[in-house]
């Protein structure tokens, strides 16, 4: 009699024990797993709905909207891209003295405007913009264009030769298109000569400037311009960084 | 090309934030090493439990394991966003924060190392959980046995049998986890860029050669002095296991 009571006790503790150690198992798994499933969450959900503060652990207000954008995105982006890149290579290149250059503005009638512009984006800045190579050889025809008499933008004076714009009186050179030269340029010297000649436009105030007369750089437009000294930053990077 | 001698070294040696990174790895170790024996060997003491189960359970523990570093350092970093990271709003529902207060967990200098070691263990439990396991199954039954005959209870034969036979399996893992730790550097680069003291050596060097800096001599001499400290330190970590033995 005795020996079937402590039979049973012993069973119910059995039973006890192989509850608890199932307790434990479950709680360290879910804390092992709550990361993902909570990651997979968050992506059923709108932005909205993750930065309101309401903390909701099981699904709810779920939407595929993050998805769809994921898919969408990415698919028409890239193909537009593509679409654009075809274009220019069909339209936008031209057969000129320096070979085949880019054309700064087409019609896609066989007109074209054969000039650069000083400000980005602009065909001078094209590797800057990630489209090609500094070394692309469309690219470095381009180049020579833009950098001779044949650029009706293009000035050359006793401080500085350089691009100006259509924006800006005639003969002001802009810092941002020298700036655009040091960060396009694969060539050291050249890097450094036009570094110097920023060094020395600043009209001694310090802060580069829009545009600057290529034969007296006191005369300037723009005091303050946010986007040519954050460029004059980026290029200082490029030439303490090859040093 | 001129040869310098020595000078890189000498620049590494003098450069405060490359010895700063040593102090910041001992931060990490004394906190990882340990608790990546400890849960392992918890974790596989209970799977050892002869239960119905156990190898789906075995499975879910070893899945962090399987996720990329930089992977588990996102998903890590949207849990511990002060603001709308679900790890504050518990906290806040618990009423352990209360209203605008919130721990910011890794812009912290005193807590992101410790949470990218918890990140760690959570990644690597599962995979020393399994040899741990493995190394159990070869504790002969027999023994167990004769220390219960003996009138050992749970506790004693635990750390009077289990713990002694599976030393060979600690020191492994132990080796192992302190090498890996002055490897450390995914997490780093994701959840902290290296700010609130989490710049380690193999983090600082690679900024050191490939970021604005571009020293890549000084970087390399920092890298043979790492291998040197790696080296010293398994070494000696030898030694304490042939000693055992």
């Amino acid at each position: 009699m005795e020996n079937v009571v402590q039979n049973k006790k012993s069973r119910k503790s059995q039973t006890v024990k192989k509850v608890v150690v199932y307790v434990v198992m479950i709680v360290i798994a879910l804390i092992m797993i709550f990361p993902f499933y909570w990651q997979i969450i968050i992506s059923f959900r709108t932005r909205d709905a993750i930065t309101s503060g309401n903390l909701s652990l099981l699904p709810s207000a779920l939407t595929l909207d993050n998805y769809k954008e994921v898919l969408k995105g990415t698919f028409i982006v890239l193909c537009f891209a593509e679409e654009v890149d075809i274009a220019i290579k069909e339209y936008a290149v031209v057969d000129s003295k320096y070979g085949k250059i880019y054309a700064f503005e087409t019609d896609g009638y066989g007109n074209y405007n054969l000039m650069d512009d000083a400000n980005v984006p602009s065909l001078l800045s094209l590797p800057y913009l990630d489209y090609c190579e500094p070394n692309d050889e469309i690219y470095l025809n381009t180049r020579n264009f833009i950098f001779s008499e044949d650029n009706k933008y293009y000035y050359k004076g006793k401080f500085a030769d350089g691009v100006g714009s259509p924006h800006t009186p005639e003969n002001y050179i802009w810092h941002i298109a020298i700036v655009m030269r040091i960060l396009t340029s694969v060539d050291q010297e050249e890097k450094r000569k036009y570094y110097q000649i920023l060094l020395d436009t600043d009209a001694e105030k310090g802060f580069m400037h829009e545009g600057f007369n290529k034969d007296n750089p006191k005369e300037y437009t723009r005091e303050w311009f946010a986007w040519a000294n954050t460029l004059f930053a980026l290029a200082t990077f490029d030439i303490y960084s090859n040093v | 090309m001129d040869f310098i001698g020595f000078k890189a070294y000498e620049f590494a040696f003098k450069d405060a934030y490359f010895l700063e990174t040593f102090k910041n790895i001992f931060r990490y170790v004394i906190i990882a090493v340990p608790l990546s024996i400890i849960v392992p060997l918890l974790l596989a003491l209970l799977l050892n439990i002869d239960q119905k189960g156990s190898k789906a359970f075995t499975a879910i523990y070893y899945l962090p394991g399987l996720v990329s570093a930089i992977a588990a350092s996102a998903i890590f970093s949207s849990l511990l966003d002060p603001s709308f990271g679900v790890v504050n709003q518990l906290l806040r529902e618990l009423g352990i924060l209360t209203g605008e207060s919130t721990i910011k967990w890794l812009q912290d200098d005193k807590l992101a190392m410790p949470v990218i070691a918890v990140l760690n263990i959570w990644m690597g439990a599962g995979g020393n959980m399994v040899i741990y396991l493995a190394a159990l199954k070869g504790v002969p039954k027999e023994l167990m046995e004769a220390s219960t005959i003996d009138g050992a209870n749970k506790v004693q034969t635990f750390f009077k049998v289990t713990v002694p036979l599976l030393r060979p399996t600690t020191f492994f893992i132990l080796t192992m986890s302190i090498i890996g730790s002055f490897q450390l550097y995914d997490q780093v680069l994701m959840l902290t860029n290296g700010n609130h003291g989490t710049a380690t050596p193999v983090f600082y060097i690679y900024n050191m050669a490939f970021g604005t800096d571009g020293f890549v001599g000084v970087a390399s001499a920092m890298a043979v002095i790492l291998f040197f400290v790696i080296m010293v330190v398994t070494l000696v970590m030898q030694k304490f296991t042939k000693e055992t033995y």
